[in-house]
């Protein structure tokens, strides 16, 4: 019995850390942070994101190499935008963790078979330098943790979601 | 009453099981759409620059700082791998085509079969490999346009880069006959690009 009540309770704990207001509000910051540099430094240079694509080697159709780059880059400046002021905060999480999903798949790919590339996440400022994609998995796999946190816990007090969702009474 | 006292107890305490209430409801809805138009809008962009397939004039091609479109090539002589010369702006080929490229650089190794076989299709095009990697000398650009059966002249001069303004391998510019370039990319790009490409500066030459 007081084993079990010990399990509650730690099971508690963790769930108060995780649904946490203020761990949201980190999680905001730092994948909205994320997502709207990754935007903000590839929205004008079409070209060299399709480039970034192209050199994954995926075989994809020039179209959509094209329509990615031209459509990615404000995308996740919106994105980036929305989960900073905490705005429709679960549906930008779940919409920042659908592309995280996609990164990682090309990156692992990427990694398995050994290219030596520069991811492209943030656009030429990363230089002409082939980045190490394991590292760039890594950094995605903790987006994608906090992705996860925004999206099963409560948007938080400091977000705009709360603001409009405050009732009058 | 408050409306909370309606939810239940346990999705209360989520914070945001509760639905927007009085005016905040005509605010959500009003950025609901505008976030609906914003998306409509960034979808309708890619849409209208990605149609049309995949010819040269719908690729996108990797300029930023290369020389642009439409710019007169810098001219230049250089000494070439078997101890020839080639000269570059005196207008006497019909369209060239300048690959600066790296020996080790995987990304050239992809595109040199490429290269080869747009050399073999079309009789007036020169294409001139151009090494300037510091780690490759002569004699490794020469191994290297021979494993890939490239006959054109090949150059080793690392001055050209900055010259060309190359900061990523391969480079490729595509002149006219006039030396005009008609296409800079930096990268890969899929053969039918290239042809376009050449097709336009034969056309124009």
């Amino acid at each position: 019995m007081a084993e079990q009540e010990k399990g509650r309770r730690k099971y508690r704990a963790v769930c108060g850390v995780l649904f946490s207001p203020y761990l949201s509000l980190v999680s905001r910051l730092v994948l909205g942070g994320v997502f709207l540099y990754a935007g903000a430094s590839k929205v004008f240079d079409p070209g060299g994101l399709a480039a970034s694509i192209r050199s994954y080697g995926l075989g994809l159709p020039e179209w959509f190499v094209t329509l990615s780059a031209y459509a990615l880059p404000p995308f996740e400046v919106l994105l980036g935008l929305y989960l900073l002021v905490g705005l429709f905060t679960r549906a930008s999480a779940w919409t920042t963790n659908g592309l995280m999903i996609l990164f990682i798949v090309a990156l692992a790919q990427g990694a398995l078979r050994g290219l030596e590339i520069d991811c492209g996440c943030f656009g030429s400022a990363s230089g002409d330098e082939a980045s190490s994609l394991w590292v760039d998995l890594a950094r995605d796999l903790g987006l994608l943790a906090l992705g996860l946190q925004l999206a099963f816990a409560p948007p938080g007090k400091f977000s705009l979601d709360a603001r409009l969702r405050r009732n009058r009474t | 009453m408050a409306r909370s006292t309606q939810t239940k107890p346990g999705k209360g305490s989520r914070g945001d099981a509760e639905g927007p209430s009085g005016g905040n409801r005509t605010i959500v809805f009003l950025l609901v759409g505008i976030t609906a138009l914003a998306v409509l809008g960034i979808v309708a962009f890619a849409v209208l620059s990605a149609a049309g397939g995949e010819d040269a004039g719908n690729f996108t091609p990797n300029d930023e700082g290369l020389l642009p479109v439409g710019s007169e090539a810098p001219s230049f002589t250089a000494e070439t791998v078997e101890g020839g010369e080639v000269s570059v702006g005196d207008g006497s080929a019909g369209a060239t085509m300048l690959v600066f490229f790296a020996t080790w650089c995987p990304h050239c190794n992809n595109e040199a079969p490429i290269i080869s076989d747009l050399e073999g299709r079309y009789e007036d095009l020169r294409v001139v490999m151009i090494g300037i990697d510091d780690e490759d000398d002569p004699e490794k650009v020469q191994e290297f346009v021979e494993r890939y059966d490239i006959a054109g002249p090949a150059v080793y001069q690392p001055s050209l880069g900055s010259t060309y303004q190359v900061s990523g391998y391969p480079t490729t510019y595509v002149l006219d006959g006039n030396d005009t370039v008609v296409a800079a990319h930096s990268g890969e790009a899929p053969s039918s690009v290239y042809e376009g490409w050449i097709e336009e500066a034969l056309g124009s030459g």
